[in-house]
């Protein structure tokens, strides 16, 4: 069964990225995958993606605030 | 950690970040399918646990509240407007959370931690707002007084540290008062209070803080207030943060106390929450687990035994009855799952005993044990006298010939019940209280208008105060009345009603 799913990703992309992405999320989730695709510059880098109820957060902003919470305990 | 004099920010971040490793990154999602009056359904997150915290696009957040395989329902503790179908939600892995410690004394927050007051809060510590009561062997008998203040209580319905005590009425009877006369008693006591107020009108939240800062007591106290506009979910939590609050004090050894105020509006917001999530209606048209609501709350108070530093949480909940019916649903439940009740009484109020407490009604299971014995001695007999006279008093009324006995009986009553009147905001000392008691019971009151018996208590205190201080004193530090200080006592209270021209 094709999934879709929404895609951010900061700052300009191409073709190339997402055809990359989307054949990434093919092969682990084992279907065919659609994405509708935005750009999300608050990401700071990195993209999300939202798939079958689940979020795939690769953004630098996310990674930051990890970074934060590692470094304040 | 202690670092040399000579360590760079860099050093720190590389030894900081030595062996860090990228977590995983994948959450679980959902999507918000409805979402009205702060309650909301959501499709997806099939991991999410109960009352973990949902995060949404904006910092909004929820709580789940219902889990089935259909979906996630969940309350909204901000934002309740700005949500839309259609957003993302994420799971937090968390669960509520309220910032504690220190910091927060003075303070006037939130349940979730936000300062109300207007000033920022900087505490580094949390803690849930859902935790495990102590267990039995952590607990130990509750043997220390925790003093009002109020004649009328500690006298007849004691509360001990680590007690639940609730506090009943109808509306405009001084629950209310009898809460913060009882937090401006602990002044020097090394008590820390909260006040966590639940459905009030912001303006008597307000109230509240004036009176207890224009006392000091806001030195020692904490205000953690969901008032009457602020959504259901926050009422719901509000008294679980206050909890988490004192119990943070109570397992570093120190003494809490904790008013709930009032409980009646927490079951209302908790219906609220339970109707629109579709739970079924019961009794009252409140939800099944309402009682496990408030008792799973209650049985957080307790003593900790000494070892595990000997901290305690008392418990003061409020619940607001409607016509006098203490046979209602909430309070029924919160009058059997606490150690005793304080019941105001609307006539009583009106006819000018203030507190408004009905002796016969009020009961303390446990305080008694934990009673002062200076208290114990002067007022043993008090509870049945007044219970008698206020029966007496009924078939007096009809103005039929009453034998000598009973003559006295009612006289002494009335008297007892003239002591027993306090003002708002002047808690008596220990010694104080068996002074009054004792001026009644050993009738030198006998020749006093019962009008002023007030004003010759009053006065008497005075004079003791400034003539007999040290005995006062002693009192108070002992909490013993010896036979030296019985008799000392006596001879002060004879010199006093010789001053003042009365017969003994």
């Amino acid at each position: 069964m094709a999934l879709t799913g929404t895609l951010r990703i900061a700052g300009p992309y191409d073709e190339d990225t997402i055809r990359n992405i989307t054949g990434h999320f093919s092969a682990l989730l084992s279907t065919e995958v659609t994405f509708s695709v935005s750009r999300d510059d608050s990401l700071i880098g990195g993209f999300t993606a939202i798939v079958d109820n689940k979020l795939y957060d690769s953004s630098i902003l996310s990674r930051l605030g990890r970074l934060e919470q590692h470094l304040t305990k | 950690m202690q670092q040399p004099f000579s360590t760079t920010v860099g050093d720190v971040l590389r030894q900081r970040l030595a062996g860090y490793q990228e977590q995983a990154i994948l959450y679980d999602c959902g999507v918000v399918l409805s979402v009205g009056d702060g309650v909301l359904h959501l499709s997806g997150l099939g991991r999410c646990r109960y009352g973990e915290l949902i995060a949404f696009p904006g910092d909004i957040y929820a709580m789940a509240m219902e889990l089935s395989e259909e979906g996630v329902g969940a309350v909204l503790l901000n934002g309740v407007n700005e949500l839309r179908v259609g957003a993302f939600a994420q799971s937090t892995g968390r669960v509520v959370e309220v910032p504690v410690g220190d910091k927060l004394i003075g303070r006037v927050i939130d349940p979730l931690g936000m300062p109300l007051d207007g000033k920022s809060l900087d505490a580094e510590t949390l803690r849930p707002i859902e935790g495990p009561a102590p267990q039995i062997i952590h607990r130990q008998n509750v043997s220390q007084s925790l003093e009002t203040g109020l004649l009328a209580v500690d006298s007849m319905i004691p509360i001990g540290k680590g007690q639940r005590e609730l506090i009943i009425g109808d509306r405009q009877t001084g629950k209310t008062t009898i809460a913060v006369d009882t937090i401006l008693n602990q002044k020097g006591k090394d008590v820390l209070c909260v006040y966590v107020a639940i459905g009030q009108k912001a303006a008597d939240v307000a109230k509240v803080r004036e009176t207890l800062e224009q006392a000091g007591a806001m030195e020692y106290c904490v205000i953690v207030a969901a008032t009457a506009g602020d959504c259901a979910a926050m009422q719901y939590i509000a008294p679980y943060a206050g909890c988490a609050i004192a119990e943070h004090f109570m397992v570093q050894g120190q003494d809490t106390l904790i008013i709930y105020d009032d409980l009646s509006k927490h079951a209302v917001a908790y219906r609220t929450m339970s109707l629109l999530l579709r739970r079924p209606p019961g009794r009252e048209a409140y939800p099944g687990d309402v009682f496990y609501l408030h008792s799973r709350l209650l049985e957080r108070a307790g003593r900790l035994k000494e070892e595990l530093g000997g901290g305690s949480l008392t418990a003061l909940p409020i619940v607001e009855t409607m016509a006098s019916d203490i046979s209602a649903y909430i309070p029924t439940n919160v009058i059997s799952i606490t150690d005793g009740q304080i019941y105001l009484e609307t006539e009583l109020f009106h006819a000018g005993v203030r507190p408004a407490v009905n002796v016969g009604l009020s009961v303390s299971r446990v305080g008694r044990a934990a009673q002062k014995k200076a208290m114990r001695d002067v007022s043993g007999k008090l509870r049945l006298s007044l219970a008698q006279y206020r029966e007496l008093q009924i078939f007096a009324q009809f103005g039929s010939d009453v034998d000598e006995s009973t003559r006295r009986l009612l006289a002494y009553g009335n008297r007892l019940t003239e002591i027993l009147k306090q003002p708002q905001g002047a808690p008596y000392s220990l010694s104080e209280q068996v002074v009054l008691l004792l001026l009644v019971s050993g009738g030198y009151t006998d020749g006093v208008e019962v009008s002023r018996v007030r004003e010759f208590g009053k006065g008497l205190l005075a004079f003791l105060h400034k003539q007999w201080s040290p005995g006062m004193k002693e009192i108070d530090t002992t909490g013993e009345l010896t036979d030296d200080l019985r008799k000392g006592l006596e001879s002060g209270i004879k010199r006093y009603v010789a001053s003042v021209g009365q017969k003994v």
